[in-house]
């Protein structure tokens, strides 16, 4: 049984153009006829990637690298290759987001992050260009703060400053710092709610 | 609030976040500092010794002596060797994960045919070889005529009843590998029997039943059906065979 009715085409399915508009970033190369022959294939092609992406979700690197081998030992063993990339990568965005899912449960207890349903999205983030959706979205919300929440989060989240040397640069107390770190952070996640909700 | 500063902290010193029992709110307020600790430019990429020591392990794990099979002949070996420690391994082999309480009488795969010996042969099987059975739904969650997506450990997929016969598929596409949703079965109108539920492709629009069956697809070959996983029902747990969660 065939459709007959004309469908508009869909968003770039996965590996429908052979790697996609973007250069490959450094790590990731092309494979011939994209397709992996082995396991090793798969790692290589796929490792920063993943990591990447993982790395978004957790925001420390401990995590991100425990997170990436559970991805990979449980992703590689069962596959049978060769298989075409974009299949395999499929699967280890799913896989991603499993780990992840696990992950949360067993530390915070809460989705904290999730990864989008969408393949092609969440390749998206980590493929076109290294790292740059990350950066954007970190920015996007501090740009969108007051001064001085701008400022402590700065200092604290981006720079990796001690409470004390936040207080210091700022002129305040321990104290005031402490509390207006937690003010500028809850106004932060009220602007990344919202942006998130406007980029759908 | 005392383990949402902690972790704050831990996750400005890059060192691993403690685990505390976070409500919604401590969460929201994790989730945005994670955000700003993933803006650092240039932070997210793995370190150059990280990808190498991984690709060792991995190396240690699936190269030979354990070779990997190629996909056709050796899976019936990896079958029965899985079938034959399933049956007489029972506990040790899926490893106590989610089996608690699991007869093994009632192991196997209700789900997955013996090779057909007909030409068409039967669709192909998902069979990890280091593998846990883990719990999907419940029972109940499955009733007679039921599809009901499940994601376990690594695996996507749907279990569905049908004519008493547990099944469970892949959810990915055998086209490009997108994952597959679910769409609900059509009212029953008039004069119109009742659609089955089917499970459609986001990417290209093709269906497959829940028995994993091809229903309707517009590329130029027929995609494969979906791959079987073995399924099995423990007391009142619909559990499938999938790869194992890693230990941590």
């Amino acid at each position: 049984m065939r459709f007959s009715r004309a469908t508009p085409s869909p968003a770039r399915p996965p590996g429908a153009a052979a790697t996609g508009p973007e250069p490959p970033p450094s790590r990731l190369r092309a494979v011939s006829g994209e397709e992996y022959a082995d396991w090793d294939a798969v790692y290589r092609d796929n490792v920063t990637w993943v990591y990447r992406l993982l790395f978004t979700r957790v925001g420390n690197r401990p995590d991100a690298e425990d997170l990436s081998t559970e991805v990979f030992m449980a992703a590689l063993p069962p596959l049978r290759l060769p298989a075409p990339a974009p299949v395999v990568r499929a699967y280890l965005v799913s896989t991603c987001r499993t780990a992840l899912a696990r992950h949360w449960k067993r530390t915070l207890g809460q989705q904290v992050t999730t990864l989008p349903d969408d393949v092609d999205a969440a390749l998206a983030e980590v493929r076109a260009e290294p790292g740059a959706a990350a950066p954007q979205r970190a920015a996007r919300i501090l740009a969108a703060l007051p001064e001085r929440y701008r400022a402590i989060l700065e200092l604290r989240f981006l720079d990796g400053s001690s409470i004390a040397e936040a207080a210091r640069a700022l002129g305040i107390s321990v104290g005031n710092a402490k509390v207006l770190q937690h003010r500028a952070l809850r106004r932060a996640s009220e602007v990344g709610a919202r942006l998130a909700a406007e980029e759908g | 609030m005392r383990g949402l500063t902690r972790y704050l902290e831990d996750l400005i010193r890059s060192r691993r976040p403690r685990r505390f029992a976070a409500d919604s709110d401590s969460a929201d307020l994790a989730r945005t500092a994670i955000t700003l600790r993933a803006g650092r430019p240039g932070s997210g990429d793995p370190r150059e010794e990280f990808v190498l020591a991984l690709r060792k392990r991995l190396a240690r794990e699936l190269d030979p002596p354990a070779p990997i099979p190629a996909a056709g002949q050796a899976s019936n070996g990896r079958r029965a060797f899985l079938r034959t420690a399933t049956v007489t391994g029972g506990v040790a082999v899926a490893g106590g994960a989610a089996l608690a309480g699991a007869g093994v009488e009632h192991a196997l795969s209700a789900g997955s045919p013996a090779p057909s010996p007909n030409g068409a042969g039967p669709p192909p099987e998902l069979l990890p070889d280091q593998g846990a059975w883990l719990t999907v739904a419940t029972s109940a969650q499955v009733p007679e005529g039921a599809v009901r997506p499940f994601t376990a450990g690594a695996v996507a997929g749907f279990v569905s009843r049908a004519e008493g016969q547990l099944r469970a598929v892949s959810g990915i596409c055998t086209h490009q590998g997108c994952r597959l949703s679910l769409a609900p079965p059509g009212a029953q109108g008039a004069g119109r029997p009742a659609k089955p539920a089917a499970l459609v492709c986001p990417c290209h629009g093709a269906t497959f039943a829940a028995d994993g069956a091809v229903l309707a697809h517009r590329l130029a070959i027929t995609p494969t059906a979906l791959p079987l996983l073995d399924v099995r029902e423990t007391g009142s747990d619909v559990q499938v065979y999938v790869p194992r969660p890693s230990a941590r």
